[in-house]
């Protein structure tokens, strides 16, 4: 157990914590994608894809609360997510698939057509930053539009 | 005017009972579907909905006609040098057809989304053979159910009412209660939480654990003391169950073709299933994620000989994923032009390729706004496959059933993505005849 002391200690020195990402379909995440609504309704689909779920004591371990912002970083590049409490064994992250987590996993499929879109090494420390929406994301892909 | 036993087309089960009421061409009420299911035919309304041929000019989208979008594209496609048709998993056969003699036409590369879910479990068949059996034999005899890397409750959430769990079969008079339902899986999810019994595995040892059950299963004996998280009591315990079901099936997810081991983890699986057809019968069942992904695997074998990621590039089909397959082929920025048909590729993509589809001509075809059309030069518009036209499809069993359509699109110039396809076709042979 991490005393609620350290926590805010653990905050304030950004400290990471080595996790394996896992990448998966929810079912809240399936209704904003199935019903044409990814971008009308771009806060809803904010909402159900770009949270973390992550397990209680690794919360505590980085000093973030649920609904606090975590960033994930890996050797491709880090997003910010919303952390959501949830039934992981510690070391294991859980991020529905979308936009979000897409742009941390790594497009090497290791010679056979799938990429790590499970089980890939990443870090999660706790973040001030906020969580971009779907357009902000895009832009990034078509700066020059 | 109610319509009964309207196919759902959304994930592989493609249930096939839901009831639809329908007044002035809009849907009034869904009956029977999951969440998802009625989400989906809430699309046909969707605000988001593409109702007119879209034509990027600098930030914005202007709308153009129809002909001039099908000239647009077909232009695209002629000029490239390997252009890339993807998509079709939301789509009939018929349209994946025109889609497949598109690319052939331009010797092109054409894959489909089980290039990265179920492509590897594809593989893995190639390599040991599949012991399957239908949805239909689950629901009537099967007593051991075993969901491995699937979290069926949010992925296909009427799976376990359908076939699996719930319903009351020839030899399962009891339903639930005639049944075991084992989960193994690398977090406690929604389906582990209604099962009899949750195997917490560690991330990417799957390989380790099937290995381990065919040992116990020859009555092999390992000293470690855990196997990929996994006591080997526990093993051995889960090895006697598989052994002593009357007929156990393994419903297989992408837990295992997204991590290590890749399409080795499903191979081990088959081989696992092939060697307790010496004690009982068993047999493994692909958790296909979209209506009629394995449809595509049955149109292209039959059209190339391949089941997908093939390449026309040299005139004739070549098959070798990894090389020919879509993630890759973007990575390596071997694709100069894409077109996308009822995919989000914007979306589902690893950041490299997004990043390749952002910097070549990208035709998309979708039935609402997407990451997908936000990054495209066209956007066309997709008419619903199995609602508002009719459609051949396999479901997750590779079972081929028909599709019933029940709507008109809201646009009079096509009516259905293959009529559309069949468009920019007719129009790519007009271009390289000369007939311009």
């Amino acid at each position: 157990m991490i005393p609620e002391s350290l926590q805010g200690i653990s905050r304030m020195f950004k400290i990471k914590i080595k996790v394996t990402l896992d990448s998966g379909s929810t079912t809240k995440q399936g209704i904003v994608m199935r019903g044409g609504k990814k971008i009308v309704r771009k806060d809803e689909y904010r909402e159900t894809s770009s949270i973390c779920l992550m397990n209680e004591e690794d919360m505590k371990f980085i000093g973030v609360v649920e609904s606090g912002n975590v960033k994930l970083e890996t050797d491709v590049g880090s997003v910010v997510l919303k952390v959501v409490k949830g039934d992981c064994p510690r070391g294991l992250v859980f991020v529905p698939k979308g936009p979000w987590v897409n742009s941390v996993i790594d497009a090497d499929t290791f010679e056979s057509g799938s990429p790590h879109f499970k089980g890939m090494t990443a870090e999660v420390q706790a973040t001030d930053k906020r969580v971009l929406e779907v357009d902000e994301l895009l832009r990034a892909y078509k700066p020059g539009e | 005017m109610i319509y009964r036993e309207v196919t759902c087309p959304v994930c592989g089960c493609g249930c096939d009972d839901i009831e639809v009421e329908v007044e002035d061409n809009t849907i009034k009420n869904v009956k029977d579907a999951c969440g998802i299911g009625k989400s989906k035919f809430g699309e046909i309304g969707s605000l988001d909905r593409v109702l007119k041929p879209m034509k990027r000019e600098g930030k914005d989208f202007v709308e153009i006609s129809w002909g001039e979008a099908i000239d647009a594209a077909a232009k695209i496609l002629v000029e490239a040098d390997h252009p890339l048709i993807y998509g079709f998993s939301e789509n009939s056969c018929e349209a994946m057809k025109v889609g497949i003699d598109i690319a052939e036409r331009i010797r092109g590369f054409v894959d489909s989304q089980s290039s990265h879910c179920h492509g590897l479990t594809i593989i893995a068949e190639q390599r040991t053979g599949l012991p399957s059996c239908t949805l239909g034999m689950v629901m009537n005899y099967a007593d051991l159910i075993i969901y491995w890397g699937s979290n069926a409750m949010d992925s296909h959430p009427r799976h376990m009412s359908r076939f699996s769990t719930y319903p009351r079969g020839i030899y399962r008079k009891q339903g639930r209660r005639d049944r075991k339902i084992v989960v193994l899986d690398v977090r406690k999810t929604c389906t582990a939480k209604i099962a009899n019994h949750f195997i917490q595995i560690e991330p990417n040892k799957d390989f380790e654990l099937i290995s381990a059950l065919r040992i116990a299963l020859d009555g092999g004996e390992i000293k470690q003391e855990k196997i990929a998280g996994v006591t080997w009591e526990e093993i051995k315990k889960l090895a006697e169950m598989m052994k002593n079901c009357e007929y156990g099936v393994t419903f297989v997810g992408l837990g295992l073709t997204h991590s290590a081991g890749k399409y080795n983890n499903i191979d081990n699986l088959f081989s696992l299933a092939k060697k307790l057809n010496d004690y009982t019968r068993f047999s493994v069942i692909p958790m296909r994620g979209h209506y009629n992904v394995a449809g595509f695997n049955e149109v292209m074998t039959w059209r190339s000989g391949y089941p997908f990621a093939v390449d026309y590039f040299r005139g004739y089909p070549r098959y070798n994923p990894g090389e020919t397959s879509v993630i890759d082929m973007l990575a390596r920025k071997e694709v100069d032009a894409m077109l996308s048909i009822s995919a989000d590729p914007g979306a589902h993509f690893p950041r490299k390729c997004v990043e390749r589809m952002a910097e070549i001509p990208l035709i998309s075809i979708e039935v609402a706004r997407t990451p997908t059309t936000e990054l495209a030069e066209l956007i066309i518009p997709g008419v619903i496959s199995g609602m508002e036209s009719e459609a051949t499809y396999y479901r997750l069993d590779n079972v081929p059933l028909t599709a019933k359509k029940f709507l008109d699109p809201p646009f009079t110039q096509t009516s259905s993505d293959e009529k559309t396809l069949r468009m920019i076709y007719n129009r790519i042979v007009e271009l390289q005849e000369g007939r311009v």
